[in-house]
């Protein structure tokens, strides 16, 4: 199997990347953030938030890029404030792909942080404020090493689920090389132009691309976490653990 | 006490789902700028042969690549003569069955308020829903700065009949960094439709479907190549009698004058001929 691909197949590739790690780093500054907020509030409107939250994960990505063409449709309001804001279309332009995958990723984040956050930082942190810790000390030895994994795993998560993301791209991004033109799309082309080895070639990059990806994450994820090698707990957790 | 209710809505349902003899369906893969037409014919074949359609649309490539892989269709309507050709040449179409039903037309979208003067007036040369000329037609794109939508030349006969226009009009490698890909001719219409672009090349049948008026022009027919539909009954098909109904429904006079009024010029009607386009 030879990886020969062509100019424009490493040109989707090279955009992919780099709409991959765009989407996964500014979901990281919005993502954060928000499951801190979202763990810390104990409301009637918490569920309702999450299931909010969760609604890409379900929506079909197609579907999630037709409601954005009639969303964001110069037309409507939400459109035209955007054409006013920047005077450029959200759609076919690489701006416009990164602000729909960071919608349609936005589980991949959240879920994973919320959890640790819940059920590991958010305890831990008040067990340490309790005890006196200072806010940038409780930060630093409690918050972020209860975390760290679960941080390794949205990132990693994002960024995998970005590079294989299809329907939207399809629906909003046109297609065009260098601008809009992603991997899967032109994968996707080259299938049904049944070109197979194209396809096979490009299919072969993403997967092995995936697979270390998933693989470093794990390892990350995991030698922090205690799945390869036990994991340094913070002082506050042995303290907690210790108590009858 | 609950569980017989149960048992009897079941029953009721049960028997209500059989009481109605199960009415045979005609499976139709479309070429999606064909779909309006169809929907429109729909109830009319309907109700003479007491059958139901099954109507998949998308770009003729696409639906190629399946009935290739073995898709469960009864006939398909292509946008092109080449891919039913293909199958023809594979031997998966019953015998006969590869025929011209509609030639297609481009048209010319464009934001009906840029054709205008201030004052409100048609600027000359360009009026709504009438046919283009050349001269106009070449100022227009060659002095048009922002996105121009097409479907997939690839996988769309349409796309490809636009690409071939403006190569034709020597103006493909001047526009080629304008142009955004639809994935066929029915994104393209939404595209336009709901204003992400201004500019557009897509079949008439669209244009006079997509319920705004005035918003397109016709493309003169010597300007590209025939778009000549052809379609294809796949030996497959488990419904070859109906199939073939549908295929003379479609090529009868009355349907072929109807298509007429839907976009398109009758499968009879000679194609204008086409001088070779000048590759760029």
């Amino acid at each position: 199997m030879n990886l020969n691909l062509s100019a424009t197949d490493w040109q989707a590739l090279l955009l992919t990347l780099k709409l991959a790690g765009m989407t996964t780093l500014l979901l990281a500054l919005l993502g954060i953030p928000l499951s801190w907020w979202l763990a810390n509030r104990r409301g009637r409107l918490r569920p309702l938030l999450e299931v909010v939250l969760s609604l890409p994960l379900v929506l079909p990505p197609t579907v999630l890029g037709f409601y954005l063409l009639l969303l964001l449709s110069p037309n409507q309001p939400l459109g035209a404030l955007w054409q006013q804001l920047f005077n450029r279309p959200l759609v076919f332009s690489f701006p416009g792909l990164v602000a729909a995958s960071m919608l349609y990723s936005l589980p991949f984040m959240v879920q994973p942080l919320l959890a640790a956050f819940d059920q590991r930082a958010l305890p831990l942190a008040q067990a340490a404020a309790g005890l006196g810790m200072p806010p940038l000390a409780r930060l630093r030895s409690v918050v972020l090493p209860a975390c760290r994994s679960a941080l390794v795993v949205a990132l990693s998560m994002t960024f995998a689920h970005t590079l294989g993301e299809f329907g939207v791209v399809l629906m909003i991004g046109g297609a065009i090389p260098g601008e809009t033109q992603v991997v899967s799309v032109a994968l996707y082309q080259h299938v049904e132009n049944l070109d197979y080895g194209g396809a096979h070639r490009l299919a072969l990059v993403l997967l092995l691309l995936s697979v270390l990806l998933l693989l470093l994450g794990r390892y990350w994820g995991g030698r922090l976490s205690g799945v390869l090698l036990p994991s340094r707990k913070s002082p506050v957790e042995s303290a907690l653990e210790a108590r009858p | 006490m609950v569980k017989n209710l149960f048992l009897g809505i079941f029953c009721c349902l049960f028997l209500l789902s059989c009481s109605e003899p199960p009415q045979p369906k005609l499976r139709i893969a479309t070429a999606s700028n064909f779909r309006p037409a169809l929907e429109v014919l729909r109830a009319d074949f309907e109700k003479s042969c007491h059958c139901r359609l099954e109507i998949a649309s998308g770009a003729t490539g696409m639906l190629y690549s399946q009935i290739r892989e073995g898709a469960p269709y009864d006939i398909f309507l292509a946008a092109d003569s080449e891919r039913p050709r293909l199958l023809q040449r594979d031997g998966l179409i019953a015998p006969g069955s590869y025929r011209t039903y509609a030639r297609g037309r481009l048209a010319l979208w464009i934001e009906r308020s840029l054709l205008r003067t201030e004052s409100g007036a048609d600027l000359p040369g360009f009026v709504p829903a009438a046919q283009i000329a050349p001269p106009h037609l070449a100022l227009l794109l060659e002095n048009w700065r922002s996105k121009i939508v097409i479907a997939d030349p690839q996988l769309a006969p349409y796309g490809d009949a636009a690409v071939r226009l403006l190569r034709r009009l020597k103006l493909w490698r001047h526009l080629r960094g304008q142009m955004v890909y639809a994935a066929n001719v029915g994104h393209a219409q939404i595209i336009l439709r709901e204003g992400h672009a201004q500019l557009g090349l897509i079949p008439m049948s669209l244009a006079l479907a997509s319920g705004k008026g005035g918003d397109y022009m016709a493309i003169p027919e010597d300007l590209y190549p025939p778009l000549e539909q052809r379609m294809v009954i796949l030996k497959s098909s488990r419904s070859e009698a109906l199939a073939q109904q549908f295929a003379d429904y479609l090529l009868a006079p009355k349907t072929q004058q109807r298509l007429g009024e839907l976009g398109y010029f009758s499968a009879a009607s000679a194609p204008v001929a086409s001088t070779p386009a000048a590759g760029t």
